[in-house]
């Protein structure tokens, strides 16, 4: 009897503050954040379900302005009518507006709120509007991962990395995305010293082989007209010990047309890379390949 | 039904990474050993010299229960209010907490050790499945820099030293089994592979960050595309190494005070004047 | 003293109440019996034809003859008219000399089905006999089991208005004595007007207030011969085809008869199965409420969207949804077990179109409620016994108030308060939870995994001294 009391009593202090339907939540899929003028402009995308069409998480965009993080959000809930979730967030998107101060006022706003996980991905793209509204969030992270599982041109990188990055006082990269009739993948940007820098083509590989974040990539060498060699990297370890860099690496010939042997392939290799990594550090670099495939001995 | 010495090492286990997890945000991996060597010290002075039998000790073991309560209540709830129930009150949480410590404090010491023992076989299956879950995520490069790095050594060891004393003067006085230098060790093992598995896995600055690095390292995992977002189990080991540690002090001081009290009819009334003073002072502490 | 006045005064005169005079040789012999409960065969052949040849024989004393002579196996001589009394309403046939010396001889007629199958404990290997509703029979089906001098009885008659036999089964070196003197002393103390059945017994035998079961109905012969052997005792009551097992843990509910008939590794694999039901039984129409309300969090954000778009149509919210299937589906059980067959396969599509499809394209719960409701429903099925998915039942009910409240911390809240009830209860004194809260490594090789030991297994040292088997 005396415990039918207290659960009643119990049931009627708590007024079942944190019930919510499922219904009444504003499931926000996509961030995206830009300054003008000292003021926020977010642009979200928030799942819709009367639009189901396929297996795609179906989304529509809104857009707020404001002068800080918070009221953007409470903006965003007065415009929505619905309690904003962010708990399933995939994907934030900034410009290159976003400097050290508001990258900062960013990362305290998330690590403050309880409700949001820092396992989104982070991307740069310089025409956020229209992302926003005609992308779907799987295109984005198909590019990303696959591109850096298979290319290695580009780094996936996740609100973890962008946070450890900041305090740790190390450069942060981040994808950049373009638009033009599909959504591609434009090389990396650099955050260092307040700005942002370009980086595009080869010397993402390079720079990867820096981070050791080098997945698989492929290289290929012209040694006469229509005869290539082309290497496929399958595994690569960088390890930074005090007086030098020690990079191995795993290497399949897929295509051998010059005939070389394996001594001239690791040569040719070799000094590729080396010369484009002298460009990133003074330390002395030893590299040790194992290469497997079709060679003359 | 007589204590078995197994039961007893269990909850010492059990209480013992409670107390672990919920002081992680202060400790370092050196600050980790020096205080399990003086606490082991410690210990053995107190086994040798028979310090149990005085009735000086046991008033202070009943204390230092008082205030551990008081403390680890109002962070427990916070645990809750934070990462479970985010826009309840704290009042509501803490009084239905205490209400369940005060349940289970009242049905005497058996069946408080038979409930550790049921949770303990599914404690010990998480904590086994947490390693073998976050291993992918490990990233080795994480550990080579200045893991021995520390802020204040000497305010840490003292305060974790404390922490490490005060499940041994919980459990084995009230039991009559003799303590062993194997569990301690098993303890210090895990404590040491838990915090090497949770520095490995988010790097020392993002540790210092968040308030419950324990729970941030399964908001990585992301298996087979569907098992995701898992950390509301581990969150579940927490609770239940708090909420043991937490009736075993509130029961030391009911024990404390049974002795001296004879009536029912007194004990009754002191014990509910307890339950109001231990609510009303662990709100004001915060 | 006039017996049979006193017997026609008592019962009113009664129609099945047959007087019978004979003289012989200036005896007069009356015979007494009650119709409806005697065979007249017997008493023909045992009593009339005998006294027919004692007309030409002339044998002074009747009393001897009757004793030493009639072809029947029980016969005794009664003191009063209380004896009297209880052996006629008993079925005995009561024979009085020259109104002074009373025998009575047994001549009942037998009321019951013969031995049948079982009907709700099935299994697919071992024997399939039950127990009737007569207590000689289910004694024997024991009997035949267990050929040892140590199976030994206590008898007891209780109920004022029943005299129902109950007696008391336990084999000798291996059962703890204090248990047996316990329980006739709870059993010598019962006053009630009747027993009608062995569950009568149940409220004086079980000693704890909580929901859980801890006796046990069986109604298979292998089961009770099996628990005898543990050293728990068997209660057997006349005019009931379930015997109870006395002291009854956690744990034996996860098991059945056939466990023993298989493999241990598939063994293993069922028991695991069993308790992974019972889980989900109590836990999962909660643990959906809970996740969708209050915690969305820990689901992926494809079945998020999915749960929307399903109940974006239903107009009560999660809980008052869980709770109308969940009255829904008792109902339905409870329709199940009362209906007569012949109207039951209407019935029963009626009551699943109508759960099913009807429901939800009429917008009133949504197909997700359905599937949970079903599946913990029917994984609460997978116990044996009746009351311990009842009490389920209960468990089920709190834990989805409480995750409605609550969300993820009322789930721990439920799981400290189930924990709490079952460690604390306790049968006949001994921990409910046996080899699994009090540790006994040893037990558990036959707890939930079962682990083939080398040589035999030990007796259960709580329930018996005696440990080595075989002895």
């Amino acid at each position: 009897m005396k415990k039918l009391l207290i659960l009643i009593i119990i049931i009627f202090i708590t007024g079942c503050d944190s019930y919510i339907e499922l219904n009444d939540l504003a499931i926000i899929n996509t961030i995206g954040l830009e300054k003008e003028n000292n003021n926020y402009k977010l642009y979200a995308s928030v799942v819709d379900i009367t639009e189901k069409e396929s297996l795609d998480i179906p989304t529509t965009s809104y857009q707020v302005t404001g002068t800080s993080l918070n009221q953007i959000i409470d903006n965003l809930s007065m415009s929505l009518n619905k309690k904003i979730y962010m708990s399933h967030l995939n994907l934030l998107i900034i410009n290159d507006s976003i400097k050290t101060k508001e990258l900062e006022e960013i990362i305290n706003f998330f690590l403050n709120n309880n409700e949001t996980r820092e396992d989104f991905l982070v991307v740069n793209c310089n025409n956020i509007k229209d992302i926003i509204k005609k992308m779907k969030f799987q295109e984005i992270n198909d590019l990303i991962e696959n591109n850096s599982r298979n290319a290695s041109e580009t780094i996936k990188t996740t609100m973890y990395d962008v946070i450890k990055n900041f305090y740790d006082k190390k450069n942060i990269y981040l994808p950049s995305i373009i638009l033009d009739s599909s959504i591609s993948l434009d090389g990396i940007k650099e955050f260092k010293n307040n700005k942002y820098k370009e980086i595009k083509g080869e010397d993402i590989i390079y720079l990867n082989y820096f981070l050791n974040k080098i997945d698989t990539y492929k290289y290929s060498y012209t040694c006469d007209d229509n005869k290539y060699l082309y290497l496929n990297i399958l595994e690569s370890n960088t390890s930074f010990l005090t007086k030098e860099l020690l990079i191995t690496n795993e290497i399949k010939v897929i295509t051998n047309d010059c005939n070389y042997n394996k001594d001239k392939i690791e040569n040719i290799f070799n000094t590729n890379l080396k010369t484009n990594l002298e460009k990133l550090t003074n330390k002395k670099i030893t590299i040790k390949n194992t290469i497997r495939g079709t060679y003359e001995n | 039904m007589k204590i078995k010495k197994i039961e007893t090492r269990i909850t010492y286990f059990i209480i013992t990474i409670g107390l672990f997890l919920l002081n992680i945000k202060n400790l370092t991996l050196l600050s980790i050993i020096i205080s399990n060597i003086l606490s082991l010290l410690f210990i053995f002075l107190f086994e040798k010299l028979n310090l149990s039998k005085f009735k000086l000790t046991k008033f202070l073991i009943m204390i230092i229960s008082f205030i551990y309560l008081l403390f680890n209540l109002n962070n427990i709830t916070i645990f809750i209010g934070d990462n479970i129930l985010r826009e309840y009150s704290i009042i509501v949480i803490s009084l239905t907490l205490l209400f369940l410590i005060f349940y289970l404090a009242n049905k005497g010491y058996h069946t408080l050790i038979k409930v550790i023992l049921l949770a303990t076989y599914f404690i010990i299956f998480l904590i086994f499945i947490s390693f073998l879950i976050t291993i992918p995520y490990i990233d080795l490069s994480n550990l080579t820099i200045n893991i021995f790095k520390t802020n204040n050594l000497f305010k840490e060891t003292i305060l974790y030293t404390f922490n490490l004393i005060y499940p041994y003067l919980l459990i084995y006085p009230l039991s009559n089994t003799k303590f062993k230098v194997s569990d301690f060790l098993v303890t210090t093992l895990f404590q040491i592979l838990i915090y090497l598995l949770i520095i490995s896995i988010l790097g020392l600055t993002l540790e210092s960050i968040y308030k419950y690095p324990y729970i941030t390292i399964f908001k990585k995992v992301s298996l087979f595309g569907f098992i995701e977002r898992i950390e509301i189990i581990p969150s579940l080991n927490y609770l239940f190494c708090f909420y043991f540690l937490l009736v075993l002090s509130y029961y030391q001081i009911l024990n404390y005070l049974s002795l001296y009290i004879k009536k029912d009819k007194n004990l009754n009334i002191i014990k509910i004047f307890l339950f109001l003073l231990i609510f009303l002072v662990s709100l004001a502490i915060q | 003293m006039d017996y049979i006045e006193k017997l026609k005064q008592e019962s009113n005169n009664s129609d099945d109440y047959i007087y019978k005079e004979i003289k012989l040789n200036k005896n007069i012999v009356n015979t007494i019996n009650i119709e409806t409960i005697t065979s007249s065969n017997d008493i023909n052949d045992f009593i009339l034809k005998r006294i027919s040849i004692l007309n030409k024989l002339n044998y002074p004393n009747l009393e001897e003859f009757f004793l030493n002579f009639l072809p029947s196996p029980n016969i005794s001589k009664l003191k009063d008219y209380d004896e009297l009394k209880t052996k006629l309403l008993n079925g005995y046939t009561i024979i009085i000399i020259n109104k002074e010396s009373i025998l009575a001889v047994e001549t009942r007629r037998d009321l019951t089905r013969g031995v049948a199958e079982a009907n709700y404990e099935k299994t697919i290997l071992g024997p399939k006999d039950a127990f009737i509703e007569h207590y000689n029979t289910n004694l024997g089906l024991i009997r035949r089991r267990i050929k040892n001098i140590n199976l030994q009885v206590k008898t007891i008659d209780t109920g004022v208005y029943t005299k129902t036999k109950v007696g008391i089964l336990y084999i000798k070196g291996i059962v703890k004595e204090d248990l047996v003197n316990k329980t006739y002393k709870k059993l010598q103390k019962i006053n009630l007007d009747g027993i009608i059945d062995s569950n009568y017994l149940k409220r004086y035998l079980n000693s704890s207030k909580s929901l859980f079961p801890t006796l046990k109905g069986t109604e298979r012969p292998d089961l009770a011969s099996e628990a005898l052997l543990e050293g728990k005792i068997i209660i057997v009551v006349d005019n009931s085809p379930e015997v109870l097992i006395l002291p009854t843990f956690f744990i034996d509910f996860f098991h059945t008869s056939d466990d023993y008939y298989q493999k241990p590794i598939n063994v293993t694999f069922i028991r695991i199965i069993r308790l992974l039901a019972f889980i989900i039984a109590i836990f999962f129409p909660a643990l959906y409420v809970a996740l969708t309300t209050h915690n969305p969090d820990s689901m992926p954000i494809n079945l998020l969207i999915s749960f929307k778009t399903q109940r974006m149509s239903v107009p009560f919210p999660a809980f008052v949804e869980a709770i109308l299937m969940i009255i829904a589906f008792e109902i339905l059980r409870e329709s199940d077990i009362r209906i007569p067959s012949s109207m039951g396969t209407a019935i029963s599509i009626l009551g699943g179109l109508v759960l099913g499809d009807a429901a939800v394209n009429a917008g009133i719960v949504s197909p997700i409620m359905i599937i949970v409701v079903a599946i913990s429903a029917i994984s609460g099925l997978l116990v044996q016994a009746i009351e311990a998915i009842n009490s389920i039942r209960w468990y089920r009910f709190l834990l989805i108030i409480l995750a409605s409240i609550f969300g993820y911390y009322g789930i721990f809240i439920g799981i400290i308060f189930i924990l709490i009830n079952l460690s604390d209860t306790k049968s006949e004194d001994k921990d409910y939870l046996y080899p699994f809260a009090p540790i006994n490594l040893e037990e558990q090789k036959d707890g939930i995994l079962k682990i083939n030991t080398k040589g035999n297994k030990l007796r259960n040292p709580i329930l018996s001294n005696n440990k080595v088997r075989g002895k």
